[in-house]
C-alpha cells in the first residue's frame, strides 16, 4: 500500500483530521531513520502501581490490596503490574527498561504546570517551545502528533504534522464523571445531566453494535506507527489520559488495571505495526508526576512527585532488560514530604541518556538546547 | 473585576472577548456607546451577495434549462447560505459591538423566516443584512416596513401568492387572498397574540397588502429581486383594521396600517415584553415591562430610547445570569472568549440544535430557558465542550483565561474542579460546562 492509499484508507476509516502542513512530508518517506515515540500519560500515573518495588519492606504496608505473588517478577526487587504481560515479554528480550522514582524539576502538584514542564523540557512553565521540537534542529525527519492539536512538546520553531482520531460516542466518561461531581448531588444541572447520561447508557445498551466508542489507545498507537512509517517522521507524540485516580483507583482490578491493559496493548501495537523498524525505534512513556505512596481515604491516590518511566524498543542500547536509576525507598523518612515517592532520578538527565545515543545527537548540545535546566 | 462589567458583556453581548472586561469602565456607558457609534461591518459580511444579485443569478441559471441545472441551483443556494451563515456567526464572535449583534439577532428572530422553505435558503441572511441591520436603532415602524417588504418575508409567508379577489389579476386568474403574512404581522410582529385583533382584521390587512410582491421575469423584470407594488394584484377599495378605515391608496394603504400598528399600545407591550424576556429574565416583572412600553410609546416608537431604558433599569443589573444560553449564544460566547477564529459554527450549531435561520416557524426560536435547558441539550453541550476543549487546550493559558478574560465569572466550586482536572483540555471543558458559563 503506498502512502496516499494508506492515508485515504485511514481517513475514510476514521474521518479524522489530517494536517499536511507538517515537516514530516518534506522528508523522504519510509526509510530506516531512527524514531522516537513519546507517550505522555496525562493525569499523573501511579508509578508504584505500575512498577511495584516488591523488595521494599514498606510496599505491602502501603499497598495492602496488591498480592506480590500475582505480579510479573523482574530480575531485581521489582515486579510489573499483572496486566503488563506484553511488557514483561519485552523486558526478557532486552527491549524494555524501567526507571522508578523519576521526576522533573517541578515540585508543586498542578497538572497543568507539571505537564508544561515535562513537555517543554525546562524548569519554567512559561517556556513556549517543546523539547522535542528543539530536537528537530538536529534531525532530518519531521515530527507527528496524534491528537486534535500539536502538544507543547512538539510546538516551537518547526512545524509538526498532526492527525486527530475521530471523536465518536460523545464526551469521555472520565469528563462526564467529573462534570457530575462538579455539579454536585443536587440542583437542576445535576438532575439534567444524570437524566441524560442514564438515557445515553440505555441507548448504548440497545445499539451497542452500531455505536462506535472513542478509539482505544492501542488504535492510536497503530495509527501513529503507520503514519510515521509512511511519512518518515522521526519524532512522534501521543497522549494517553485517564491517570488521575483520586478515588477508587482499582489498582488490581478496576480502572487503573484497565489502563495498564491498554498501555500494554498500545506498546505491543507499536511493535507489531513498526515491524522491522521496531529495532530503529525508541518508545518512552512518562507522566507529569507520580502519586502519593499510600492510598487516600477514598481508595485512590493524590498528586505526588516522582513516578515511573518506561522505555521500550530496539533502540535501547545497553539499557534493555534493566531497572534503571536509584531507588530511594518507601519508609516514612525517605518519602518526599512524608507522602510522595522521592525524586531520586532526574527526568531530563535520563531522557538525554536514553535519547541522545539513539538519535545520534551530541549530548552536550542537547543539554544546552533541548533540556536547559 | 466589576461584576457589572460581566453583566454588560454576558447579558447584553456575546460574552467577553479577551481584554474586553478591562475596557469596560462604566458598564452602562459602554453599552450606550455601542449604540451611539456607527455600526461596524467587516468586509466578509459586507461583501456577501445582495438579495437582488442572488435573484438575478438564480434567474440566469433557471433560463439555462440545461441538464442538471436544477440540482446546480439547489447546490448554489445551499453554498450561498453556508457562506452567509458562517460569516454571520463569525462576526457575532468577533464584533466589538456585542450589543449590536445581539439586537440584530433579536430582531431577526422577531421577524423570523425559516430556511426549511427552499426559496428562503439563500435569502434569509440577506433580509437580516438589508432590512434588519440598518434599522435596529431607528424607529420600529421603519424596521417593520423594511422587514415586511423584504423578498424573503414576502416569499416565506406567501404574500407573493396573495391576490385581491376583486383585483384585475385575481378575477382573471380566479385567485384569492392568502392571509399568512397579515396574520403573522398582527400576531407575531406587532400586536401579539392577545393584542386585540379579530379574524376580520387579519382579512382586511391581507387585502391592504395584496400586490406587495417581488419583481420577477414575469412582472417588472427590471426590478427582479426587489420589492414591487403590483397594482393589478391589489384589492381595490377601502379596508378597516382595528376599527380604523383606510382608503384605497395603493401601496400606501398597507404602509399606513403598518405605521399605526407600530404605535399601538399592544405592540408596545408586546415588544417591551419580548425585549425584557430576552435580555433580563424569562418572567420579567409586569411593572418593568409597563415602564418599557411607556418609553416606547412616549418616543413615538423610537427604539434607541427603549434600549436606553433597558440599560438604565436596575432589573437588568441584578446579579447572576438567570437565562440559560441558547446554543447560538453558548457557541458564540465560547468562540469569542477563546478567540477561535473561523470556528466551526455551523456543524456546532447543528449538533446543538439551533441551525441559523432555521427556527422552523415564523414565531422564531423560543426565548425561554425551559425550552433549551434539557437533559439531551446539556449532554450535547458536554460532548461539544469535550471536543472543542481538546482542540484549544494547547493554545490557552487556562488560569489566565479564567482570571482575566472571564474575570469574576467562575464560582469557587467551578475553579476547584477545573483546578483538579487531569488536563488543560478537561479543565477547559469543565469551565465551559459550568452553570456560570451556561447562563447569562
Amino acid at each position: 500500500m503506498d502512502r496516499r492509499q494508506f492515508l485515504r484508507t485511514a481517513l475514510l476509516a476514521g474521518a479524522g483530521v489530517y494536517c499536511f502542513s507538517g515537516r514530516g512530508f518534506a522528508a523522504e518517506a519510509g526509510g530506516s531513520k531512527k524514531k522516537l515515540f513519546w507517550i505522555l500519560l496525562r493525569g499523573g500515573m501511579d508509578g508504584i502501581g505500575c512498577l511495584a518495588p516488591v523488595g521494599d519492606p514498606y510496599f505491602e504496608v502501603l499497598r495492602p490490596d496488591i498480592d506480590p505473588d500475582l505480579l510479573l517478577p523482574l530480575e531485581s526487587d521489582f515486579a510489573l503490574h499483572q496486566n503488563l504481560a506484553g511488557l514483561a515479554g519485552l523486558y526478557r528480550n532486552g527491549e524494555l527498561a524501567l526507571l522508578p522514582a523519576v521526576a522533573t524539576a517541578y515540585r508543586n502538584r498542578s497538572h497543568f504546570d507539571a505537564q508544561k514542564i515535562i513537555e517543554n523540557g525546562s524548569a519554567d512553565p512559561g517556556l513556549r517551545s517543546g523539547w522535542m521540537n528543539r530536537c528537530l534542529a538536529r534531525l532530518e525527519g519531521g515530527a507527528l502528533a496524534l491528537g486534535q492539536d500539536v502538544p507543547l512538546s512538539l510546538r516551537g520553531e518547526y512545524d509538526a504534522a498532526n492527525w486527530a482520531p475521530p471523536i465518536r460516542g460523545g464526551a469521555r466518561d472520565d469528563f462526564l464523571e467529573r462534570l457530575q461531581r462538579m455539579y454536585g448531588p443536587n440542583g437542576d444541572y445535576a438532575d439534567l445531566l444524570r437524566a441524560a447520561i442514564t438515557m445515553r447508557e440505555q441507548s448504548d445498551d440497545a445499539m451497542s453494535d452500531t455505536r462506535q466508542r472513542r478509539a482505544s489507545f492501542a488504535q492510536d498507537c497503530e495509527v501513529a506507527a503507520r503514519l510515521a512509517l509512511e511519512n518518515g517522521s522521526q519524532l512522534v507524540a501521543l497522549d494517553f489520559t485517564g491517570w488521575d485516580t483520586h478515588a477508587q483507583q482499582g489498582t488490581v482490578q478496576g480502572k487503573f488495571a484497565r489502563q495498564m491493559t491498554q498501555l500494554d496493548q498500545g506498546i505491543l501495537a507499536l511493535k507489531k505495526t513498526l515491524g522491522k523498524e521496531w529495532r530503529n525505534s525508541l518508545v518512552i512513556v512518562a507522566s507529569e508526576f507520580g502519586r502519593t505512596a499510600a492510598y487516600n481515604g477514598t481508595a485512590g491516590t493524590d498528586h505526588g512527585t516522582a513516578g515511573t518511566l518506561i522505555a521500550a524498543g530496539g533502540g535501547l542500547e545497553n539499557f534493555g532488560g534493566r531497572v534503571l536509576g536509584d531507588w530511594p525507598g518507601l519508609s516514612g523518612r525517605t518519602l518526599y514530604q512524608q507522602r510522595d515517592i522521592y525524586p531520586a532520578n532526574d527526568m531530563n538527565a535520563w531522557l538525554m541518556r536514553l535519547i541522545a545515543p539513539h538519535l545520534n545527537i551530541d549530548p552536550s548540545w542537547m543539554r544546552r538546547v533541548v533540556f536547559p535546566v | 473585576m466589576d461584576s457589572a462589567a460581566l453583566i454588560a458583556a454576558n447579558r447584553f453581548g456575546y460574552g467577553p472577548a479577551p481584554g474586553e472586561l478591562e475596557r469596560i469602565r462604566g458598564p452602562r456607558d459602554y453599552l450606550r456607546a455601542q449604540l451611539a457609534a456607527g455600526a461596524e461591518l467587516p468586509a466578509y459580511l459586507a461583501a456577501q451577495d445582495s438579495s437582488k444579485s442572488i435573484f438575478i443569478a438564480m434567474r440566469a441559471q433557471r433560463m439555462q434549462k440545461k441538464k442538471g441545472s436544477g440540482e446546480r441551483l439547489v447546490k448554489n443556494a445551499r453554498d450561498t447560505y453556508l457562506r452567509q451563515a458562517g460569516a454571520r456567526q463569525r462576526w457575532a464572535a468577533e464584533s466589538p459591538q456585542g450589543l449590536r449583534e445581539r439586537l440584530v439577532h433579536f430582531w431577526s428572530n422577531h421577524f423570523a423566516v425559516s430556511i426549511d422553505k427552499p426559496q428562503v435558503l439563500p435569502l434569509a441572511f440577506t433580509m437580516e443584512q438589508e432590512a434588519i441591520r440598518p434599522n435596529i436603532t431607528g424607529n420600529f415602524a421603519d424596521l417593520l416596513g423594511a422587514a415586511i417588504r423584504h423578498p424573503a418575508m414576502l416569499l416565506y409567508l406567501d404574500n407573493t401568492q396573495s391576490f385581491g379577489p376583486r383585483s384585475r389579476a385575481g378575477r382573471r386568474r380566479k385567485r384569492g387572498l392568502n392571509e399568512n403574512l397579515a396574520r403573522e404581522i398582527l400576531e407575531l410582529h406587532t400586536l401579539g397574540v392577545g393584542g386585540g385583533y379579530k379574524q376580520a382584521d387579519v382579512r382586511e390587512l391581507a387585502k391592504a397588502i395584496t400586490g406587495w410582491t417581488v419583481g420577477s421575469a414575469r412582472f417588472r423584470p427590471e426590478k427582479t429581486g426587489e420589492f414591487v407594488f403590483a397594482e393589478p394584484v391589489h384589492e381595490p377599495g377601502s379596508v378597516t383594521v382595528l376599527a380604523r378605515r383606510y382608503a384605497d391608496s395603493g401601496e400606501v394603504q398597507g404602509s399606513r396600517i403598518l405605521r399605526d400598528l407600530a404605535l399601538h399600545p399592544s405592540t408596545a407591550k408586546h415588544l417591551a415584553h419580548k425585549l425584557a424576556v430576552h435580555f433580563v429574565d424569562d418572567n420579567p416583572p409586569n411593572e418593568f415591562v409597563k415602564q418599557l412600553a411607556e418609553v416606547y410609546l412616549d418616543s413615538g416608537g423610537e427604539l434607541l430610547p427603549l434600549y436606553h431604558a433597558l440599560i438604565d433599569a436596575d432589573e437588568a443589573w441584578d446579579a447572576g445570569g438567570s437565562k440559560f444560553r441558547t446554543p447560538v449564544e453558548f457557541v458564540t460566547a465560547s468562540f469569542r472568549g477563546l478567540q477561535i477564529r473561523q470556528g466551526r459554527f455551523l456543524p456546532s450549531l447543528r449538533a446543538l440544535g439551533q441551525v441559523p435561520f432555521k427556527p422552523g416557524s415564523p414565531a422564531g426560536w423560543p426565548d425561554n430557558s425551559a425550552h433549551w435547558k434539557t437533559p439531551a441539550a446539556l449532554l450535547a453541550r458536554a460532548d461539544w465542550s469535550d471536543e472543542v476543549a481538546d482542540k484549544q487546550a494547547f493554545s490557552i493559558d487556562l488560569e489566565q483565561w479564567m482570571d482575566e478574560t472571564m474575570a469574576g465569572l467562575f464560582s469557587d466550586r467551578t475553579r476547584l474542579w477545573v483546578g483538579r482536572a487531569e488536563t488543560t483540555a478537561q479543565g477547559l471543558a469543565l469551565a465551559l460546562m459550568s452553570p456560570e458559563f451556561q447562563q447569562r
